[in-house]
């Protein structure tokens, strides 16, 4: 059954934080909403298939997407579900349980997302970052991470 | 100096004495016939003959007023009718060139004329021009001719013996080393005789001008020599130390200007800095915006991989097939609840219609909202699709931003090499710098412009130029260089060609003045030591003459004890007494001269003819015989001897006779053997020249005692 009410707002680790600050140390620009950093982090877990429990000193970011993210966030629900409906490994037969982990993940907010669906975006978000960070370990600004960035989305396409 | 080889290959008289258009010899002499005879009657012309060769050899003109040898008077046609004009002409072989020297007589004028055939340019020329060796030894030899040329009849009388000069001079003649002579007697003389005629230059050495001149000389030298390598004043500097002055100055400027261009450069640096400095700011700015961009590319879900959302629409294709989700949404429940009847037929307002809605409700509570189901078939339709509306590959858009990135860090890296070459205070230091190169360019200048006119060679355009480097070269009173402008010192002139070109204007004042010292002196030296030469040359052939004298005039003088004592004064002789005497009687003397005559053959440097006139003359019996065989046995190859006989010598003379390969008679045509005509008439024809050996033999025609024969009478 659908949940009503508040939604959980989105989350990002701390950790999160420092590197983020590491990028508008540059010439070339900077990240300027912390939840475009969640998202690409996110974006990099549902693609590497890595959640991660989100740290009790994550910090809370707004509940329903940014500007930025809005044109695309019908494409995060989707990558979402798409991604939490293969990870139930819900046969494609068993309507019910299909509907009910759409039913689960999407909400009435905002974010038309549920509490339960932010919280799986938030762990993949967590996941996410874990894998940017150990993969693009010192970025020296912005560029050269998104460079390593795209990198990192082509690998996870191919293991995809 | 060279041999002179000289023969008389012919003699043509026309018109002389008694001779018309004859020719001698008949046949042509060979080069090995060493001697000839011609023999005539008395007075036909044999001495006149003899006088004119000698004439005609050196070149001298007869002298009309000549009363000993009367060659005018002599030479005169003297046959019938007699002739206005004459001439003889002799065909020589001198050195294997065949020259005709003659002469033209004017018997009623007693003028002559010498002419001359060359080889080389075949027409006769007026003028005595026979070769130069010729010359050298005949030439206005007079002394020699008639040593060579010998008649004997005036032999003795003619010295006293032959004199020293006519001795030493022969000598040298036939040594070949007359010139030595004409250089010491003549020609030294008369160069220095011609210098010593400038009057201006020996008065010159007199007066004292000669010393202000090299005074004067002196001066300008030392002040050029300033002028050039040291000082002109204290401060100035002459030519070279200006030079070296420029030199450095020169240096210095370039330096400063390497320095300017370097600080230039700078600025220039600076400007290329700034605007890659603006090109890095505004790519940096693109960069931003790209990365920006870059950024909002990557957040976009759309632009994964194709592969991943191969994966992910095909997936949702499937939930599509599988019309999942299938919603019946709480807003459709409520909607059916509101209405009568419920969608199965069941009445919803009746009596039992609450159970019903009871049974809605409970199913309502079950159904999913319409956002929910809304937003589900959104993403479902969305996802389906997502592949179809997949933008681009952002390849470019990568390597765009790449591209851009290394041209900022290229740029970045030029500025760091344009910042390390930037210095400070560049516009300050540039300024400075221009006041020293003007500074310096200006000293330069002045230097160079002293230079100029230091070195100037163009005399007009240095007096134009109105500075006191110009000036005239003047022979002013004290030899002062005088300028144009103002009449200063020579000090006041820095002009170095100006003050050489007065230096050598004077120094050739000078050495004209010395000149006639050192010449004279130069030419007694020269004068002297040929004199030498020649002393001791004519020392030592008069001891080789001597040596031969002495071997041949005893058997020419047998009967006398008298014999060739030496050649130092002429030729002197020692008598039985041991008494050194220059001369003897005539005999002696004629003796003594065919000696050294023969004697010189034995020098052989110099091959010219020996004529004898009447050779029993002075000679007889045995000395005769000696003479003939002496002489002959002592001609070199290519010597010539002619004898002139009288017919009533030709007994006399055999053993010429026998060697000679020439023998012509001159006779007239209707002469018989005994000199008359066949009727004992005296002969009246024309002479002519016969080399009829009977004739030759035979001819004895009567002894006529004048020494002229006129004809027809």
């Amino acid at each position: 059954m659908a949940q009503k009410g508040r939604t959980s707002p989105f989350m990002l680790t701390s950790d999160a934080t420092p590197y983020l600050k590491k990028l508008e140390k540059t010439p070339t620009g900077k990240i300027e909403q912390k939840m475009v950093f969640w998202w690409l982090c996110a974006q990099v877990g549902i693609l590497y298939n890595k959640k991660a429990e989100v740290p009790r000193s994550s910090s809370d970011m707004t509940v329903s997407f940014v500007k930025a993210l809005l044109p695309h966030a019908t494409h995060i629900r989707g990558l979402l579900l798409w991604r939490d409906l293969h990870r139930q490994d819900v046969n494609i037969e068993n309507r019910d349980a299909l509907e009910r982990t759409i039913e689960n993940t999407l909400g009435e907010g905002e974010n038309k997302l549920s509490t339960k669906g932010v919280k799986s975006l938030n762990e993949y978000a967590s996941g996410g970052f874990n894998i940017i960070k150990n993969k693009i370990k010192s970025p020296d600004n912005l560029l050269n991470f998104l460079i390593k960035y795209n990198d990192l989305l082509k690998g996870a396409s191919k293991k995809a | 100096m060279s041999k002179l080889s000289c023969r008389i290959e012919g003699i043509t008289w026309d018109k002389i004495t008694h001779l018309d258009r004859i020719e001698w010899p008949g046949t042509p002499l060979k080069e090995t016939d060493k001697l000839q005879i011609i023999q005539a009657a008395n007075s036909v012309g044999k001495t006149t003959t003899l006088y004119l060769i000698r004439h005609i050899l050196t070149g001298i003109p007869p002298d009309p007023e000549d009363k000993e040898s009367s060659v005018f008077q002599r030479a005169r046609y003297k046959e019938k009718g007699g002739a206005p004009k004459g001439h003889m002409e002799l065909k020589l072989n001198i050195n294997n060139n065949i020259w005709y020297l003659g002469i033209k007589l004017d018997y009623k004028k007693q003028k002559s004329e010498f002419y001359t055939v060359d080889p080389d340019i075949g027409n006769e020329g007026v003028g005595w021009s026979p070769p130069d060796d010729f010359k050298e030894v005949f030439y206005n030899n007079m002394t020699l001719a008639t040593l060579l040329l010998l008649d004997t009849q005036k032999a003795g009388a003619q010295n006293r013996g032959l004199s020293a000069e006519i001795v030493d001079r022969a000598i040298l003649n036939i040594a070949n080393l007359s010139r030595i002579r004409e250089i010491i007697q003549t020609r030294l003389p008369d160069v220095y005789e011609k210098r010593k005629s400038e009057s201006e230059v020996d008065a010159g050495v007199k007066d004292g001008r000669l010393d202000r001149i090299s005074n004067g000389i002196k001066n300008l030298k030392e002040w050029a020599k300033e002028v050039e390598h040291g000082w002109i004043s204290d401060e100035e500097p002459g030519i070279k130390r200006t030079k070296e002055e420029i030199k450095t100055l020169k240096q210095e400027l370039d330096d400063k200007r390497k320095e300017k261009k370097g600080l230039e450069n700078e600025a220039v640096v600076k400007a290329k800095k700034e605007g890659l400095e603006e090109k890095i700011e505004s790519n940096e700015k693109l960069l931003t915006e790209k990365t920006e961009n870059l950024l909002k590319t990557l957040i976009n879900p759309s632009n994964l991989s194709s592969e991943f959302w191969g994966d992910v629409t095909s997936y949702y294709e499937q939930l599509h097939d599988f019309r999942i989700p299938e919603f019946i949404t709480k807003e459709i429940v409520d909607t059916i609840k509101q209405r009568d009847k419920c969608i199965c037929g069941t009445n919803l307002k009746g009596p039992k219609s609450a159970i019903h809605i009871k049974h809605l409700e409970d199913f309502r509570e079950k159904m999913t909202g319409a956002s929910i189901a809304t937003e589900a078939y959104a993403i479902k339709d969305t996802m389906r699709l997502a592949e179809e509306n997949k933008p681009d590959d952002i390849s470019d858009e990568l390597n765009d931003i790449l591209r851009l990135k290394s041209q900022i860090e290229k740029d970045k890296k030029q500025k760091a090499i344009l910042i390390s070459q930037l210095g400070e205070g560049t516009t300050k230091k540039i300024e400075g710098l221009e006041q020293g190169i003007r500074q310096l360019e200006g000293e330069i200048d002045r230097h160079e412009e002293f230079v100029k006119y230091a070195t100037m060679t163009d005399f007009n355009e240095l007096m134009d130029d109105g500075d006191n480097h110009g000036g005239v070269i003047s022979r002013g009173k004290d030899r002062q260089i005088i300028f144009k402008n103002d009449w200063t010192q020579y000090k006041r002139c820095t002009n170095l060609p100006v003050l050489k070109r007065k230096i050598k204007l004077l120094e050739e004042e000078e050495s004209e003045l010395v000149d006639i010292r050192a010449f004279k002196n130069a030419y007694e030296d020269v004068q002297d030591h040929l004199q030498e030469v020649q002393d001791a040359l004519l020392n030592r052939l008069k001891k080789l003459l001597t040596k031969e004298m002495q071997k041949i005039f005893p058997n020419l003088t047998p009967t006398s004890r008298t014999q060739i004592y030496d050649l130092f004064d002429g030729i002197r002789y020692e008598n039985e007494l041991g008494e050194i005497q220059p001369a003897g009687n005539t005999g002696m003397e004629l003796s003594a001269q065919f000696s050294f005559l023969m004697a010189l053959q034995s020098l052989g440097e110099i091959n010219i003819p020996i004529i004898i006139d009447n050779p029993t003359k002075g000679l007889d019996g045995p000395a005769l015989k000696n003479f003939q065989k002496g002489l002959f046995e002592r001609m070199n190859e290519g010597a010539q001897c002619i004898i002139f006989l009288v017919p009533t010598e030709r007994n006399q003379v055999a053993r010429f006779v026998s060697y000679a390969t020439s023998k012509s008679t001159l006779k007239r045509k209707d002469e018989t053997y005994e000199g008359v005509r066949k009727n004992g008439d005296p002969p009246g024809e024309k002479f002519e020249l016969t080399e009829d050996i009977d004739w030759f033999n035979n001819y004895h025609p009567p002894e006529v005692e004048s020494d002229f024969v006129e004809s027809g009478k």
